[in-house]
C-alpha cells in the first residue's frame, strides 16, 4: 500500500501543475452549445408549464364539479309493472302516497343521474312542486308526462326504443309518485340519463390532432436521417453514404441541426358502448411526418428531408366518469400500430475544396419505406360536448409513448419516444 | 471578478463570466480530460461537454468546499461517462481481466523514475495505456479512489480493478525504462 502512495505522490506531484493547451475554437463551440441549450430549455419550459397547466386545469375541474355530483343519491326504485293510467288509479295512488323511492329505474351511474337532475332543474322549476302546494292549479302529471315527452323528443333519436322500455302510463305513474315524495326531479334526470346512455351505443367520427411539440438538435456531430439500421438496399442511391458527411473536414467545425415537424393527422373512428360507460373506439387514422437534417461544416452543406405518410389502426377504450350539464369528460388509454404508405427522402449536397478550387453540387431523391410498424400506447382526457342533436365536438388531450422499431429512418417518432398530443373531432352518436 | 463573483455571475448566465470561467480554468480540466483520453480530439470533446455541464449545473454548487475540485468532480464523471460508452462498444473490460498473481513476476520494480521525463511525455505514456488500464490508473492515482470503490463505479469486480491497475504500472515502468535506457545511450 505504501508502494502506491509513493507512486501516487510520484505522479501527482509530476503532473500538478501541468496545465494542456486548451483548443483555440473551445469557447467558440461552446457558446454555440450553450444558446443552443438554453433554447431547448426554454422549448422543455413551456411544454412542461402547457402540460402542468391542463393537467391542473382537468383536476380543478373535476375537484369543482365532482362533489357536488355525489352529495345526493340516485333515485331508489321499488316497483315494476304497468298499470293503466286512469284518474281513479291516479287518485287511489295519492292516499297511498308511497315515500319509498323506486329501484329498478336507478341508473348504475350515479353522478349522472345527478348532472341530469341539475340540467334539468331550471326547466323543471315551474312543473316540480310540493304535491301540497297548489295540486289545484295545475295537474302535475300531465304536466310532467308532457314535459317528458318533450325531453324525449328533444334528446333522443329514436324516442320509440325509450318508450318499449318504460311505457308512456308507467312514465306518468311514477312521475306523480316521485312529486308527492319531493322527488320527482330524480326521476326525471333517471329517464333523461337512460336517454343519454342509449345515445352512446354507437358513435362515428372524424379527428384530426397532432403533436404539441416539435423536436429539435444541434450538435457538433454530424447527423442523418438515416439510422445505423438502414436497409443496405437503400445504400443502392447512394453515391456517398452519410458517414461522409464529416470526412471533408474536423468534425468538431461541423454544425449539425436536425428538426422534426409535429406530427399532423386526421382519421375517422368509430366507437361502441361496451359496457355502462365504456366505450371501444377504433378506426383508420392517416398521419404526415417531416424531418430535416442541416449538416454544415467548412468545406460542405448538406440538407436531408423526409416526408413520411402513415396510416395506423387505434384502438382505444373511453371511459365517460363525469358529465357537467351536456359536457362528458372521458378517461382513455389505448394503442395504436401504424404502418408508413408512402415516403420520400431527399438529399442535397453542396461541397466546395477552396484549396482545390473546385465544387460540386449533388441532388439526390428516392423513395423510402419503414421496415417495421410502429407501434404506441396512449393515455389522455377528454371532452365531449353536443353541439346539435346527435352532433358532438370532442377534444382530447394526452400523452403518447412510441416504442423503438429499429428502423431506417429516423422520424420524430424514433427520436422523441414521448409526446403531447392534442385531438379534435366530431362525432355522431346513435 | 475574483472566482466566488465569477461563480455568481455564472450563476446568472452571464455570458462573459461564463468565458472568463472557461479561460481561468480550461486548461486544468483539459489536463484532466488528456489523462482520460487516448487522443487529443476525444479529449476537446469531454472539455467542451463537461463545460456544458458545469454551466447548466452550476447553480447546484453551494459553495463548500474547492471550486477546482467541484469542477473536477464533473469532468472526471464526463470521462467516466465516456469511458463506459466505449465499453459497451468494444467491451475492453473483459480482455484485461487477469488474476493478481500472475502479474507479480511482471512487476518488479515500484519505482517511477519520472523526474527526469517531461510532463508532456508522461501524459503521453499515460494516454498510450489501454483504455481499461488507463481509467483505472487514473481514478488510483490522481482521483485517490480505493479499489473497492473504482470496481463499484466501473461495474467490475475488485480483482479486476487491482489487476488492471497493476499491468498499467507494468506497462508504464516498461515504456519510462526504455525511455531512460534511450536517452542514456544517446548521451553517451
Amino acid at each position: 500500500m505504501n508502494e502506491d502512495n509513493n507512486i501516487r505522490q510520484q505522479f501527482q506531484s509530476k503532473l500538478n501543475n501541468f496545465e494542456a493547451r486548451v483548443p483555440e475554437d473551445g469557447w467558440v463551440r461552446l457558446e454555440e452549445s450553450l444558446i443552443a441549450a438554453s433554447k431547448l430549455k426554454r422549448l422543455r419550459s413551456r411544454w412542461y408549464i402547457g402540460s402542468a397547466a391542463a393537467v391542473l386545469a382537468l383536476l380543478i375541474g373535476s375537484l369543482l364539479f365532482f362533489p357536488t355530483s355525489i352529495e345526493d343519491p340516485s333515485p331508489i326504485i321499488t316497483q315494476q309493472k304497468t298499470i293503466p293510467q286512469t284518474e281513479e288509479h291516479k287518485k287511489s295512488e295519492k292516499q297511498k302516497a308511497e315515500h319509498k323511492v323506486p329501484a329498478q329505474y336507478a341508473h348504475k351511474n350515479k353522478k349522472k343521474a345527478v348532472s341530469g337532475i341539475r340540467q334539468n332543474t331550471e326547466k323543471e322549476n315551474d312543473l316540480i312542486f310540493a304535491s301540497g302546494e297548489s295540486p289545484a292549479k295545475l295537474n302535475p302529471v300531465e304536466k310532467s308526462s308532457s314535459e317528458i315527452e318533450r325531453t324525449s323528443e328533444k334528446d333522443q333519436s329514436s324516442p320509440q326504443k325509450q318508450e318499449k322500455e318504460i311505457s308512456q302510463a308507467e312514465k306518468d305513474r311514477l312521475i306523480e309518485e316521485f312529486a308527492q315524495a319531493g322527488k320527482k326531479d330524480m326521476l326525471l334526470a333517471a329517464l333523461e340519463t337512460g336517454a343519454k346512455t342509449k345515445n352512446r351505443n354507437t358513435g362515428i367520427g372524424i379527428t384530426g390532432g397532432g403533436g404539441m411539440l416539435s423536436s429539435e438538435r444541434t450538435v457538433n456531430a454530424p447527423m442523418t436521417l438515416r439510422s445505423a439500421s438502414a436497409n443496405p438496399k437503400d445504400k443502392e442511391h447512394y453515391s456517398s453514404p452519410p458517414k461522409q458527411l464529416d470526412l471533408t473536414s474536423n468534425p468538431a467545425d461541423n454544425i449539425a441541426e436536425m428538426e422534426h415537424a409535429q406530427p399532423v393527422s386526421l382519421g375517422i373512428t368509430v366507437s361502441k358502448v361496451v359496457f355502462d360507460n365504456l366505450s371501444v373506439e377504433t378506426g383508420l387514422v392517416y398521419t404526415y411526418l417531416y424531418s430535416k437534417t442541416k449538416n454544415t461544416n467548412i468545406n460542405s452543406d448538406t440538407k436531408e428531408t423526409l416526408h413520411i405518410h402513415y396510416l395506423g389502426i387505434p384502438v382505444n377504450v373511453n371511459y365517460y366518469f363525469l358529465s357537467i350539464h351536456k359536457l362528458d369528460i372521458y378517461a382513455s388509454l389505448g394503442g395504436m400500430i401504424e404502418k408508413d404508405i408512402h415516403g420520400e427522402f431527399r438529399r442535397n449536397r453542396n461541397s466546395e475544396v477552396k484549396e482545390l478550387n473546385s465544387s460540386s453540387s449533388k441532388q439526390e431523391t428516392i423513395s423510402v419505406k419503414q421496415d417495421n410498424p410502429q407501434l404506441s400506447i396512449n393515455a389522455g382526457f377528454g371532452l365531449s360536448y353536443p353541439i346539435y342533436k346527435n352532433l358532438n365536438l370532442y377534444g382530447k388531450i394526452g400523452g403518447a409513448y412510441y416504442f423503438e422499431t429499429n428502423n431506417p429512418y429516423k422520424t420524430i417518432y424514433s427520436e422523441q419516444k414521448i409526446m403531447l398530443d392534442l385531438n379534435l373531432g366530431l362525432r355522431v352518436e346513435f | 471578478m475574483d472566482e466566488s463573483q465569477l461563480i455568481i455571475a455564472c450563476k446568472k448566465q452571464d455570458r462573459n463570466a461564463q468565458r472568463a470561467l472557461y479561460e481561468l480554468y480550461a486548461p486544468k480540466m483539459m489536463t484532466v480530460c488528456l489523462r482520460y483520453c487516448k487522443n487529443e480530439e476525444t479529449a476537446r470533446d469531454l472539455l467542451h461537454d463537461g463545460f456544458i455541464q458545469v454551466f447548466t449545473h452550476i447553480s447546484s454548487y453551494a459553495g463548500k468546499g474547492s471550486f477546482q475540485g467541484w469542477l473536477r468532480r464533473i469532468f472526471v464523471n464526463v470521462a467516466l461517462e465516456n469511458y463506459r460508452q466505449e465499453a459497451r462498444r468494444n467491451k475492453f473490460m473483459e480482455e484485461y481481466e487477469y488474476e493478481i498473481t500472475d502479474l507479480e513476476d511482471d512487476y518488479q520494480d515500484n519505482r517511477f523514475d519520472i523526474e527526469n521525463i517531461s510532463q508532456e511525455t508522461v501524459m503521453q505514456m499515460i494516454q498510450e495505456l489501454p483504455t481499461g488500464y488507463r481509467t483505472i490508473f487514473n481514478l488510483f492515482i490522481f482521483e485517490e479512489m480505493p479499489h473497492k470503490e473504482i470496481a463499484k463505479l466501473l461495474g467490475i469486480n475488485e480483482a479486476a480493478s487491482r489487476s488492471q491497475f497493476y499491468r498499467a504500472k507494468t506497462q508504464l515502468q516498461k515504456k519510462i525504462s526504455v525511455l531512460l535506457e534511450r536517452n542514456k545511450r544517446q548521451a553517451q
